[in-house]
């Protein structure tokens, strides 16, 4: 268990490594003078030069990654071009909606997805699993702006009933929030579902035709006690996978959102970065998001782990083990589609 | 129907006294599309008896335990027929009346233990499960109970043992944790299905031994379903001879084992490697058992049969009684048939 | 003698059985197909005749004629500028398919290459390259198709790129998955000993193996990346704004949604039917396999 963990915290820092990298890669690959760029086309050599300064551009790539990654390392990733504040104090700022609006939209998903899949597996191929299966297939191709521009049209919702108010700077109640974040949410966890769903639809029709489940019918369990004490405990593995694996595309989903309704999150700050080519920032709010979904999939890791301890045993890369992990393999093969 | 079936039913003479805890009388079961998986068994279990049933693959006899165990797989249902269980047509029986007798009167013990267990609890929790269904002991009452079963199945340290999962038991521990789940209850009937065959020679005697000893301790009577003869010779005190779902033999172990009456089963023994058959090549059944799963006109086994006469293409034999308690569904059957015409 | 009540146990049986009765694989997947092309089909055949049959040009404004409700002359109506909505959409089609025609090529290759090595040499090889997969798949696409916006500017090649290389992964992984099954075959070890090069292996024995699941794979890749395009293209970030693209008829439909609602919905309703009908194609690739 312990030398498990370890790999898989090694693992962790070596992807999130690799993740600085090719973000630094990339801006480090800005064509012509970046410097000039953002100094706009009538600076003076010394506006450039000081701005070259500031981007630590004057010196060599490997002391500019190292410098990078120690401003990231403790928490001092510079200084914004376009708001000339330290790029911590916009995101400490702007962090909470957008995550609040991920993490709401994620528990939607599985609020949703749950029951769902439950009712789904119970008559395989009937009217029911049909049904659920092309509208969640259908929602999986509404692009979520869409989705929350139709959403907008249902419920004759406006973007300043959403955004405005957040904007405008009033004081708010935890429950406002929620109130207002129910509809955005609601957009992105609609056009996320599908994954969830057909994994755990799967793993549900699938485990219930396993031996052990004929065992507890032998002991006279009921129905109701196979399903969840038994049959349900299996499929989480997988099902847990699959939340992990939308995360990304979650958090991806409210940095749209935010744009449809106009809240003021890390999609509008990133938006407005991007168009005044504020690198810094937009460096930074990428590996944030980054670490971010490496993390939140070591602990989705932790808590296969925890549910099953077949997990437990130590693997390797290598061919060892393989056959005694065969849920998290299925999971992670269905992941390509 | 066949009023010479019958004998299947009544079987032999001493154990007439003896109380049938089981009764399966023309039994039918056929899947949704009308194959017939068995397609006309009768046997009987008595009180502390211990019945064998064994036949090739797919020759029905998983499947007629499942209906006995009320476990058939969607789509699959006993069509005709008497499943009584002490007195109690099981075929008649609601989904709850059924669980009430699962876990408690009828305990089952499947084939692959490690798939038989659900892999995420751990097995002691698997094994209290069974009193949590059927009794209203408390967490404590249950935990002694467990440990005293686990430790009467002779599982080695019960304590630490019972929280380790299946994944990290060897096979025949897994297969004691199975018995221990099946007999925790003390049923009257335990329903084995091949229950050593993923084992090695030594762990298979181990758990014959163990089942054995269970048999005459607890006075339980035993449903063992086998494909292998030489298990059955070592547990069994009768034995039904099943062929593409119906019984070719019934008899006591000694008189089915040491002088069978139907061609089928003397090949079946024939093709056991024992010492005194060493260097001679082992005889083999050519064929295998039909695919036709639709109603039989004649013996089913005649295709394949070395000594058919044209009698047995024409009419399907019925069970007749050769000597006492033995019964054989033979035209070649010594005694009993006329092969006049 | 039939029991009544076993008489009803049996009707109920047979209730359940007509319920549970497996469907055959490949009739599915041929519907799944059928429905896919279908639903292609449609775009198609609006997009030729907005082309050949409709009489306006997609950027021709007519200020008199704004905001027109769909009506027997412009089908969908007009926008703000009085262009005609149908044709407009119709106008965006070819450039969506080939962003996301190039980003599948750029995928697949990428994929096929990386997926290829990890999952034929495994090891070492496979390690550094799964977690550089990890990577590439913890930056949500849009992300990245920002941050190549941010860096190269706008632009057809930088979306069509930065999507490409965000959708490396997740070819990667059909192709690894494919070659790793196949690796310790015994036919593989054969062709191993008989000094087959790998890259004979790969190409002339295990390639053949995984070509349905990539075709599989393009279809699906190919709908997300209409899905990734739109997205960026609303957000202002994606193509030019010369050129025409649903994303960002959405988003000027935004500001008019409920003065005219059919504005964001027509573009809408096409980018559903396009991913769809790539979702089912991709879904039948996928069974038939089986």
């Amino acid at each position: 268990m312990a030398a498990y963990l370890l790999r898989k915290l090694r693992d962790t820092i070596f992807t999130l490594l690799l993740v600085s990298v090719i973000v630094f890669i990339i801006f480090a690959l800005i064509p012509g003078n970046p410097a000039r760029i953002i100094a706009g086309v009538n600076a003076t050599p010394e506006k450039v030069a000081f701005i070259e300064a500031e981007l630590g551009l004057d010196q060599p790539l490997p002391i500019r990654f190292i410098n990078y990654l120690g401003g990231l390392l403790t928490g001092n990733p510079g200084q914004s071009l376009r708001f000339n504040v330290p790029v911590t104090d916009l995101i400490v700022d702007a962090a909470p909606i957008t995550l609040g609006l991920a993490f709401y939209a994620f528990f939607m998903v599985i609020l949703l997805a749950i029951p769902l899949g439950l009712i789904a597996s119970r008559r395989p191929g009937g009217v029911v699993d049909t049904v659920i299966h092309v509208v969640t297939e259908t929602t999986l191709a509404i692009p979520p702006f869409f989705m929350a521009i139709v959403l907008m049209l249902l419920f004759r919702v406006t973007q300043a009933d959403v955004g405005g108010s957040l904007s405008s700077g009033e004081i708010l109640t935890f429950g406002d929030h929620l109130k207002m974040l129910t509809l955005p949410a609601l957009a992105i966890a609609l056009s996320r579902l599908a994954m969830v769903v057909e994994f755990l639809r799967d793993a549900l029709v699938e485990e219930s035709h396993t031996d052990y489940v004929r065992t507890a019918k032998g002991k006279g369990a009921s129905r109701m006690r196979i399903r969840m004490v038994h049959v349900l405990r299996n499929c989480l593995v997988p099902t847990i996978t699959a939340l992990g694996l939308i995360l990304a595309e979650i958090i991806g989903g409210s940095i749209i959102i935010e744009q449809v309704f106009l809240l003021p999150g890390l999609g509008r700050l990133l938006f407005t970065a991007v168009e005044a080519r504020d690198f810094p920032l937009v460096q930074t709010i990428i590996m944030l998001i980054a670490v971010l979904v490496v993390l939140v999939n070591f602990v989705v890791d932790l808590l296969n782990q925890f549910i099953d301890p077949r997990l437990r045993v130590v693997q390797s890369h290598s061919r060892r083990h393989r056959k005694y992990q065969p849920t998290v393999a299925a999971a992670k093969k269905k992941g390509n589609s | 129907m066949r009023a010479q079936c019958e004998g299947g039913t009544r079987n032999n003479g001493e154990n007439m006294k003896q109380n049938m805890l089981l009764q399966i009388e023309h039994l039918k079961v056929q899947s949704f599309t009308g194959a017939e998986l068995v397609r006309d068994v009768s046997f009987t279990v008595a009180d502390g008896e211990i019945v064998g049933l064994v036949g090739e693959s797919g020759c029905g006899k998983s499947i007629t335990a499942l209906t006995v165990a009320g476990l058939l797989p969607e789509g699959i249902r006993p069509t005709r027929g008497r499943v009584v269980f002490d007195h109690v047509d099981m075929v008649t029986l609601s989904r709850q009346e059924r669980r009430a007798l699962n876990g408690s009167r009828i305990g089952m013990v499947f084939q692959d233990a490690l798939t038989a267990l659900n892999p995420l609890l751990p097995v002691g929790h698997q094994i209290g499960e069974v009193l949590k269904i059927h009794t209203d002991m408390n967490r404590i009452e249950r935990r002694k109970r467990v440990l005293e079963v686990m430790s009467a199945v002779d599982l080695p340290n019960p304590e630490e043992l019972s929280r380790r999962y299946p994944h990290e038991l060897s096979g025949g521990q897994r297969q004691r944790v199975l018995i221990a789940m099946a007999v925790i209850n003390n049923p009257s009937l335990l329903i084995a299905d091949e229950p050593t065959t993923a084992l090695d020679s030594v762990v298979q005697g181990q758990i014959l031994a163990l089942l054995k000893d269970i048999n005459s301790k607890e006075q339980v009577s035993i449903l063992f379903i086998s494909h292998d003869l030489s298990t059955v010779r070592r547990l069994c005190d009768r034995v039904v001879v099943l062929y593409a779902g119906i019984p070719a033999e019934i008899g006591t172990t000694a008189q089915v084992l040491a002088r069978p009456a139907h061609v089928y089963t003397e090949l079946l023994l024939a093709a056991i490697p024992t010492p005194d058959k060493r260097g001679q090549t082992l005889a083999q059944i050519p064929g295998q058992v039909a695919d036709d799963r639709g109603p039989v006109t004649f013996c089913p086994f005649a295709p394949r049969c070395p000594k058919a006469i044209s009698r047995c293409r024409k009419e399907l034999p019925e069970l007749r009684e050769v000597e006492p308690g033995h019964w054989v569904a033979c035209f070649l059957a010594e005694g009993g048939y006329d092969l006049g015409t | 003698m039939r029991h009544p009540r076993r008489q009803s146990l049996q009707v109920a049986q047979q209730k359940r059985i007509r319920y549970t009765a497996k469907k055959d694989p490949r009739r599915m997947a041929k519907r799944s197909l059928v429905t896919g092309l279908i639903l292609l089909a449609v775009p198609i055949l609006l997009f030729v005749v907005a082309t050949f049959f409709v009489p306006f040009e997609p950027t021709a404004m007519n200020p008199s004629d704004r905001f027109l409700a769909p009506n027997s002359i412009n089908w969908f109506g007009t926008d703000n500028y009085g262009r005609d909505i149908f044709v407009r959409t119709m106008a965006g089609l070819p450039l969506t398919v080939l962003i996301a025609g190039g980003t599948v090529l750029i995928g697949g290759l990428g994929g096929l290459f990386l997926g290829g090595l990890a999952g034929y040499y495994g090891r070492r090889v496979d390690y550094f390259i799964s977690r550089f997969n990890d990577a590439l798949l913890s930056i949500p696409a849009i992300l990245t198709g920002m941050l190549f916006v941010a860096v190269f500017g706008n632009g057809i090649w930088q979306v069509t790129i930065a999507l490409g290389l965000m959708f490396i992964p997740s070819f990667a992984r059909v192709v690894r998955s494919g070659f790793q099954e196949h690796r310790h075959r015994d036919y593989v070890k054969r062709l191993r000993l008989l000094g087959s090069s790998g890259w004979r292996i790969m190409t002339l024995h295990l390639f053949p193996q995984i070509r349905s699941r990539l075709l599989s794979a393009i279809a699906i890749g190919f709908a997300n990346a209409i899905l990734a395009e739109s997205s960026l293209s609303f957000l202002g970030l994606g193509v030019p704004p010369s050129s025409i693209s649903w994303g960002r008829m959405l988003k000027d439909a935004q500001g008019f949604l409920f003065q005219a609602p059919w504005y964001a919905l027509f573009p809408g309703v096409l980018i559903v039917l396009l991913v769809l009908g790539a979702f089912f194609i991709g879904n039948g690739l996928k069974r038939i396999e089986r």
